[in-house]
């Protein structure tokens, strides 16, 4: 069975509070000193639910995608020691300041230009802005079935049973390929990759695709393209005060407090 | 401060000498035995003598016999050495000894002197026993050889009886060690322990011989010389006792009984040495040849995969990815059990027993080993044959027994063959990580994380810097032109604890007017938790990363020394980092501290509260580095403080728990290790537990929290880095970066 997984790169998201800073101006995160970029975590676990289907077929293929700059190429090569076969990073000027719109249809594009699989994975959500839209629109554009956030993934016969993470428990249903599917975080860890394949990895090639490879005009894709506008990025404050409440017993220290609250109308 | 060994290792060379002296007592007691009677000379015994062969006939048999045993050992070594060369070669086994003086040193010290035997009374005492004898006897019938052949007769006469005297006291001494080895399997109770049929064929076998030889005596005595000359018998007082059991038996069947025991006599010794070449009596060879190879690096250090991108393996998973020296070892051990018992996984009821990776290991390479050997004489495949077998890695030494040793060096240190089980641990935990990629996945996450962030400390909510928030004009930075360089580390920059330890330093250098800087914002890992971890891979590319900066910044200087206040910093800047092409100096703080309290640049005068403490050793510092003294110094000079000690300290001291980046590990078994240390610092009475590594100071803080559950806060046990101590008992206010 045939898949595709698109991983994006993004800021680590272990990186401490006090080290992330935005440019207000330019409207833009700072990276952050001494931290690397990796691939966001659901697309790891992306990755991961591709190889299993790989192996649980017993053949086929597992390519990755990445749209993004130069070190975007450090996600594909994770992906490619984790086990998969090849990679595909969309680079090009014409891509920058980009937004899901505009990602999803060069996705689209580069998918259709390699062949639509059997199945397309991609992570429930980036880790970094956290809209969770890329995968969905995707499976508009090739006009394909989609089920989002899922916990497991099993191939039955021709077609694929999923477990989703809804509100109130999960929802299984099962889908015909090829179809696109999203990720979560509960399907579980995904591999650490072997060195032997880390080495493998660090020598393979990995193709790149412009926008005009893909068919796209520059004023499709990128900031021309945009369908969001940005019009503020700023790191909120919070203030936090600490007021102890005083009392002799236990009883005076409840009822202070639910005097306290009164006053803060949270009662 | 150097990174010359020689004036380290001085402590615990001149407590050697004195063991070794002791030992050589009982050397001079056979020689001193005979000499006091030939003063003693006198006209009765001046005949004195014995009958070679007395009453045996075809005793040439015995020297038919001697080539095909000594055949027989020969063979037995030659088969088995023959696994030992699946292994790959070292420069060892090439013939590059290194600090040559040092390996004869072991060789004769801890081989030949048994000197590490010695360090367990009762065992001690044992193996002195049976060693002593079989040498002495071994000597006497050589003598008496040497008599017969020479023209000249020396055993006559009071020499004679000397002779006989010493030979009987050593029977007697040899029994008495047997019997204190059977009751050791037998009474003695031991957690590592387990006897098997070698145990009871070499142990019953010696007994036997040593039985059978005084029932021999004694009944020549009874036959031939208690009747003439009575006085002649109190010279050997065993078989003379031996003689009045025989006294009813008529002499015609007593010499008929003799000339049976003889010949079992004989035949069993002849048969029972050629357990030499097929049991672990080996040992009595390769114990010592262990003595000599064992590395003569610092015992901490690891070694070097070099080339490690053009491997065809990481680490090991076959046996024949064992060096010929680590596969040698595993048939030098002799199941004494000390590494066992001496292993804080084990004290703790975890999963870990060194004797028992060493034996299984054993047991491996005699079944496998011996399977591949013959794959290799009939040209097939190594492992053919052998799909069926268990792995060695995952299936004869489990997941996680590799996981749960600390790298602590406890069963080295203890070991009495100079078996290294932590680098044959390491390299099956390399093969884990780098060809396996298996792991728990909290070692997983500090790999990750060492990765990307360059430190071990995942979810940490502290940059680089942190530590110095608000004091930043304080700390002086790094230009290159200072002496020192202080090395914060990731534990001192990303732990809050350990940022206070930080400060301390930073606040004694500032008072004794250290001209220091500090890398800001810049340091990263060294790479010590990765290569204990198994990711050698990552440890390399950690370590050149650092090399880099210290090049670029120039750190990597003859001229500086880079002190840092965390021992596994300290261990791998400087046992390993010369590998990776280092050329500064080392210093770890509790050394230069003492350095400038002796100075005077930091004098201990203020006021601090009257305490009992006892100092805890870092593995890394002490049994690693021999650095057990320079922290307890500084306490010493300390006012108001009494120092005393756990009972197991200094080489023998417990590690916390945190090492071999158990740090960073959920731990499995009854109990965790820092609890057991914990309990042992509560036990001394002391009011505070000093230490010198930010990892034991963890390790102490959660331990205490569940130890000392119940007990009011200012009452519960303190822990303390000696800089924090020294900083409040020498720093004046201004100095305090705070």
């Amino acid at each position: 069975m045939d898949v595709i997984v698109c991983v994006k790169q993004i800021p680590d998201p272990e990186t401490p509070a006090a080290a992330f800073k935005v440019d207000e101006a330019a409207m833009q995160v700072l990276p952050a000193q001494g931290i690397s970029p990796v691939i966001s975590p659901f697309d790891a676990q992306a990755v991961e639910a591709a190889l299993r289907i790989k192996d649980a077929s017993g053949d086929g293929t597992v390519n990755i995608i990445s749209l993004g700059p130069d070190s975007a190429r450090d996600a594909i090569k994770h992906s490619l020691a984790m086990g998969a076969d090849e990679g595909y990073h969309l680079k090009d000027d014409a891509f920058e300041g980009g937004d899901a719109w505009t990602t999803a249809l060069a996705l689209s594009k580069a998918i259709q230009h390699l062949g639509v699989p059997d199945v397309l994975i991609f992570g429930r959500q980036a880790a970094d802005w956290d809209q969770g839209t890329v995968g969905s629109i995707v499976a508009e554009l090739l006009d394909l079935p989609s089920a989002t956030v899922l916990r497991a993934v099993e191939l039955n016969g021709g077609s694929i049973t999923v477990s989703r993470v809804v509100a109130d428990g999960f929802e299984n249903i099962d889908l015909p390929t090829p179809c696109v599917l999203t990720i979560s975080n509960e399907f579980g860890d995904p591999r650490y990759p072997q060195l032997r394949q880390i080495m493998q990895a660090a020598r393979k090639q990995v193709t790149e695709l412009t926008a005009s490879d893909l068919g796209l005009d520059p004023s499709e894709v990128g900031a021309a393209g945009s369908r969001v506008q940005m019009h503020a990025l700023f790191q909120p404050t919070s203030d936090v005060e600490v007021e102890i409440i005083e009392g002799d017993t236990p009883e005076e220290k409840a009822a202070g407090l639910v005097n306290a609250l009164r006053e803060a109308k949270i009662l | 401060m150097t990174r010359s060994a020689d004036s380290k290792r001085q402590t615990s060379a001149t407590s050697t000498s004195k063991r070794v002296s002791a030992l050589a007592i009982p050397a001079w007691l056979p020689l001193g035995g005979i000499l006091l009677v030939s003063g003693a000379e006198t006209v009765r015994v001046t005949g004195a003598h014995r009958e070679l062969f007395f009453n045996i006939d075809h005793f040439w048999v015995l020297y038919m016999l001697l080539p095909f045993v000594i055949g027989i050992i020969i063979y037995g070594l030659v088969r088995r050495s023959r696994v030992w060369r699946l292994g790959k070669p070292t420069s060892l086994l090439k013939g590059n000894f290194d600090n040559l003086p040092v390996r004869i040193g072991r060789l004769v010290k801890g081989g030949g002197g048994t000197e590490r035997v010695l360090l367990d009374p009762y065992s001690g005492v044992m193996h002195l026993c049976i060693m002593t004898s079989m040498i002495v006897l071994f000597l006497v019938t050589a003598l008496l050889a040497i008599d017969d052949y020479i023209p000249v007769d020396i055993l006559v006469g009071p020499r004679y009886l000397g002779y006989s005297l010493v030979a009987d006291i050593f029977g007697l001494v040899g029994i008495i060690g047997v019997a204190m080895a059977v009751a050791h399997r037998w009474v003695r109770p031991r957690t590592a322990w387990l006897p098997t049929w070698e145990d009871w064929l070499i142990l019953g076998g010696l007994g036997m011989l040593l039985i059978t030889g005084f029932i021999v005596e004694g009944l020549r005595i009874h036959t031939s010389e208690i009747d003439v000359n009575p006085e002649w018998s109190y010279w050997s007082p065993v078989g003379y006792i031996v003689a009045l059991m025989f006294s009813g038996v008529k002499v015609s069947a007593a010499l008929d009984i003799h000339t049976t025991f003889w010949w079992i006599h004989m035949v069993g010794a002849l048969s029972w040495i050629t357990l030499l070449g097929y049991s672990k009596l080996n040992h009595l060879v390769l114990a010592p040849a262990n003595a000599f190879l064992k590395r003569t690096s610092a015992p901490g250090k690891l070694d070097m995969i070099e080339n490690i991108e053009e491997q065809e393996h990481f680490g090991v998973s076959q046996l024949e990815h064992f060096t010929m020296k680590q596969i040698f070892e595993l048939d030098v051990c002799v199941r004494c059990g000390r590494c066992t018992d001496n292993c804080p996984a084990d004290i703790a009821g975890q999963p870990l027993s060194p004797m028992h990776i060493i034996q299984d290991l054993k047991s491996y390479a005699t079944a496998v080993g011996e399977q591949k050997v013959a794959n290799l004489v009939q040209g097939n495949d190594l492992n053919f044959g052998l799909d069926d077998e268990a792995p060695m890695v995952g299936g004869v030494v489990r997941d996680e027994s590799l996981w749960a040793c600390r790298t602590c060096g406890a069963c080295v240190e203890a070991c009495p063959v100079f078996i290294e089980h932590v680098p044959t641990i390491v390299d099956m935990r390399r093969s884990l990580v780098m060809e396996e990629a298996r792991m728990p996945d909290t070692v997983q996450g500090t790999l990750e994380t060492l990765e990307r962030q360059g430190h071990p400390w995942r979810g940490t909510p502290y940059t680089r810097d942190s530590w110095m928030e608000g004091i930043e004009d304080q700390i002086p930075e790094w230009t290159g032109e200072q002496d020192y360089l202080y090395f914060v580390g990731c534990t001192g920059a990303f732990v809050d604890r350990a940022q206070e330890i930080t400060r301390s330093v930073v606040s004694l250098l500032r008072e004794a007017d250290v001209s220091f800087g500090v890398i800001k914002g810049m340091e990263s890992c060294n790479g010590d938790p990765a290569r204990r971890l198994g990711h050698e891979y990552l440890y390399q590319i950690l370590a050149e990363g650092l090399i880099e900066l210290f090049n670029e910044t120039g750190v990597n200087d003859e001229q500086k020394t880079v002190i840092t206040h965390c021992p596994h910093c300290f261990n791998t800047f400087l046992n390993e980092y010369p590998d990776m092409g280092a050329k500064f100096q080392v210093i770890h703080h509790t050394q230069l501290l003492e350095q400038l309290v002796n100075e005077g640049r930091l004098v201990p005068n203020n006021e601090v509260p009257k305490q009992t403490i006892t100092y805890h050793d870092s593995c890394y510092l002490g049994r690693h580095n021999d650095i057990f003294e320079a922290p307890r110094r500084i306490l010493e000079q300390v006012p108001n403080v009494t120092l005393i000690e756990m009972p197991r300290n200094r080489e023998q001291g417990l590690c916390c728990g945190a090492g071999g980046g158990n740090m960073w590990m959920e731990e499995q078994g009854k109990s965790r290790v820092n609890e057991v240390r914990v309990e042992e610092a509560v036990a001394t009475g002391a009011e505070a537990a000093c230490t010198a590594c930010p990892f034991c100071i963890q390790m102490f803080d959660s331990g205490i929290g569940t130890v000392q559950l119940d007990v009011e806060d200012d009452d519960k046990l303190k822990v303390l880095d000696v800089a924090e101590l020294l900083q409040a008992a020498a720093v004046t206010e201004n100095h305090n970066a705070v």
